[in-house]
């Protein structure tokens, strides 16, 4: 059986997740290709205006796998922590996708809602009921979990040590693997907040990482900073933040700032992002409370040229080397 | 301590009554106007959905009149309501504002002491239990007998004789209620309105295009965020249905809800072959009233949301399955702060025609099925 999964929305958190549990249950997993520009394109063609930009995108890599696969993995994660949400969005992922796609193969709909207790337990049973749909051999399936649980443990590992999602998934691993000494050895980083499919697609993030990278600067993401740190700084805001990648980013870039650990923070955000809109303002605010540390908002849409987002970066990347050589690290004006 | 709140179509005066009965201080923000919207775009995250932007407005206002605590309820998610609170309080402190926002959030696994340690907070010492349950209850009637009268200009509108007594009795009536001072005033005035609109001469055989209003319970409840549009559909002979109103959200939500005798299980069951969980905000109410409005008979169905509204968002891709399935015409309007009113005139204009044609089309064709035998 040929599984489809899109490369958009969570595959950069948990395709080794889904893969390992499907390949272990004997399927073929088409995965559909780097997004690019028709892919976004035949997204936006008769779908919400006002749908978020990675929505859209979804959209787009769901209709290149309905041709290529038999089934397509649509699952509505609906919460992956205690407390949680990840996006209205999310809860609603299969329907918005059914209802605006004809001639659509089956899909794998299978609901995660982790939101009362957070237990692992959760989360056996929806891939429980997802290996239902491709046998009914209940100790494969649970066989299959138990792996897929461990190849994302050692994924989610290798994230924490400081590799990025680009640098693991796809064909640059071997890569990755023998210059992370050497990016270890970056004396300076950068930070590149924001959500995981927006910052990890090079096509939407019009290759923020590597450009960061070969300016000589050290990359750390919200997906480098331990869930201990990530907890303590969510800890001190008001009210729990109730959105896992809003909690994620917004504390991660706390702890940037006040472990001073970067130069500068740029944080990527889709237009029509509901949960970025607050976290934005919330990292902005707080962060300028918290130490001076430069802090850019790139807004990306659809139509966002390359040139400006080039001109921005590197502004940017100057402002911060000048600041280094003339001031002292200190601004001349407060 | 000077207690304010946001505006949210009728609730300033059930919370304006219970604050007076309990002698509680309390501050009406101003109603909504421009300015009250261009404060709060001015301030608020370009991102953020308009109520963020208007209540945010609604408190800068209340503050310059002297308020110093802001009311809100709150939320656990998964729509971004639950967070204004603490975005606002930010950029509140940001402006150099010392007002506090008391966020009422409902509890969570059964721990009620932080809603009810902020609720005695805002009552002060010289509240007991037994004031605040009396008060709430005068309170809630209130916004009952509001919403009453709304629903009755909602008839009449499309139907009086000579146009505009209508509107002209609820200007009146909001001018006077606001000045009104503790409950039994207030219902007075309620009561007084409900006269006069009972008393316009109406064409009783007058058949009005019947349109059901779905969405975003903000955006569907103040008439100054959805530029009233109660009143211009009215005023173009549509008899208007609201499918929320705060009332019949508070019997749900409170009341029935702790029960498990909420109405909203109808409403489900009606969205459940299209959307079958909560998405947060009124995502799955807005498909499952557009369904049950079809059935009724409705002639068409408006939804409407604030931009970037997440749950409505779910909702607007699914509606035209919705329409195709049910045969009922379905218009999305997305109102933010750049929404000009004669656009929008011009396409409530266009949809009333469309339905209108829809209606004479399917009647001349049971005429003439009838004449030719089918």
């Amino acid at each position: 059986m040929k599984i489809g999964i899109a490369k958009g929305l969570l595959y950069y958190i948990y395709y080794p997740l889904w893969r390992t549990f499907f390949e272990k249950l004997g399927c073929e997993i088409i995965v559909s290709d780097d997004t690019n520009k028709n892919i976004l394109d035949r997204g936006i063609k008769d779908f919400a205006d006002d749908a978020c930009l990675p929505l859209k995108l979804f959209r787009g890599h769901i209709l290149e796998l309905a041709s290529k696969s038999d089934v397509i993995f649509v699952p509505r994660l609906v919460s992956v922590a205690k407390h949680e949400y990840i996006c209205p969005k999310f809860c609603g992922l299969p329907e918005m996708i059914k209802n605006s796609i004809a001639h659509l193969p089956p899909i794998i709909d299978e609901t995660l809602n982790m939101h009362k207790n957070g237990s692992m337990e959760e989360m056996r049973g929806f891939f429980m009921s997802v290996g239902r749909h491709i046998t009914n051999d209940k100790s494969a399936i649970s066989e299959a979990y138990s792996e897929a649980v461990k190849a994302q443990r050692g994924y989610d590992a290798l994230l924490r040590s400081g590799f990025l999602p680009i640098d693991l998934l796809g064909d640059r691993q071997d890569k990755a693997f023998r210059e992370i000494k050497s990016a270890r050895d970056y004396s300076q980083a950068i930070g590149i907040i924001g959500h995981p499919y927006v910052i990890y697609d090079n096509y939407l993030s019009m290759g923020l990482i590597d450009k960061v990278r070969q300016a000589g600067y050290g990359v750390i993401t919200p997906e480098n900073v331990a869930d201990d740190v990530i907890d303590e700084e969510a800890d001190k805001l008001p009210k729990h933040m109730f959105y896992t990648f809003g909690k994620n980013i917004y504390a991660s870039a706390m702890h940037m700032i006040r472990s001073k650990s970067v130069k500068g923070v740029i944080y990527m955000s889709a237009f029509g992002c509901g949960v970025d809109a607050f976290i934005t303002e919330l990292v902005q605010r707080r962060g300028r409370r918290l130490d001076n540390i430069p802090i850019m908002i790139l807004n990306i849409d659809e139509h966002t040229g390359q040139a400006g987002v080039d001109t921005r970066v590197e502004a940017f990347l100057d402002m911060i080397k000048w600041r280094d050589q003339h001031e002292g690290d200190v601004p001349a004006y407060r | 301590m000077k207690v304010t709140f946001p505006h949210i179509g009728n609730t300033y005066i059930g919370v304006k009554a219970v604050f007076d009965a309990l002698g509680v201080e309390v501050v009406v923000p101003p109603l909504c106007t421009s300015r009250t919207l261009e404060l709060g775009t001015r301030y608020a995250p370009e991102m953020a959905c308009l109520p963020l932007k208007v209540t945010l407005g609604n408190y800068i206002e209340s503050i310059e009149r002297g308020a110093d605590t802001i009311a809100i309820t709150g939320s656990c998610g998964p729509c971004r309501f639950g967070y204004y609170g603490v975005v606002q309080q930010e950029i509140l402190n940001d402006l150099g504002y010392d007002a506090e926002i008391l966020i009422l959030d409902p509890p969570q696994d059964g721990d009620f002491k932080p809603l009810f340690s902020r609720l005695a907070k805002l009552g002060g010492p010289n509240v007991t239990a037994g004031k605040a349950i009396k008060a709430g209850y005068l309170g809630f009637k209130i916004i009952k007998e509001a919403d009453e009268l709304d629903r009755m200009i909602l008839k009449v509108r499309p139907r009086e004789i000579d146009k505009g007594q209508t509107d002209a009795i609820w200007g009146k009536y909001r001018a006077d209620v606001i000045k009104a001072f503790g409950p039994y005033e207030i219902l007075k005035v309620i009561r007084r309105a409900k006269d006069e609109v009972r008393a316009i001469k109406i064409d009783k055989t007058f058949q009005p295009l019947k349109i059901g209003l779905v969405g975003e319970i903000y955006t569907l409840i103040e008439p100054f965020v959805n530029l009233n549009v109660e009143q211009k559909l009215g005023n173009l002979g549509v008899e208007v249905n609201r499918s929320i109103d705060l009332s019949g959200w508070v019997i749900d939500n409170i009341f029935l809800g702790l029960l498990g005798l909420s109405s909203e299980k109808r409403i489900k069951k009606a969205a459940k072959p299209y959307l079958d969980l909560c998405v947060g905000g009124h995502g799955r109410e807005c498909i499952g009233n557009t369904v049950l409005y079809s059935r009724k008979g409705y002639d068409g169905v408006i939804q409407l949301m604030p931009f970037g509204c997440m749950p409505e968002i779910v909702a607007e891709t699914i509606l035209p399955q919705v329409s195709k399935d049910e045969n009922i015409p379905v218009m999305t309007l997305i109102l933010d702060e750049m929404t000009g009113e004669a656009g929008y005139q011009t396409r409530l204009e266009a949809f009333v025609d469309l339905l209108k044609r829809k209606r004479e089309k399917e009647r001349a064709k049971k005429h003439y099925g009838l004449l030719l035998g089918h």
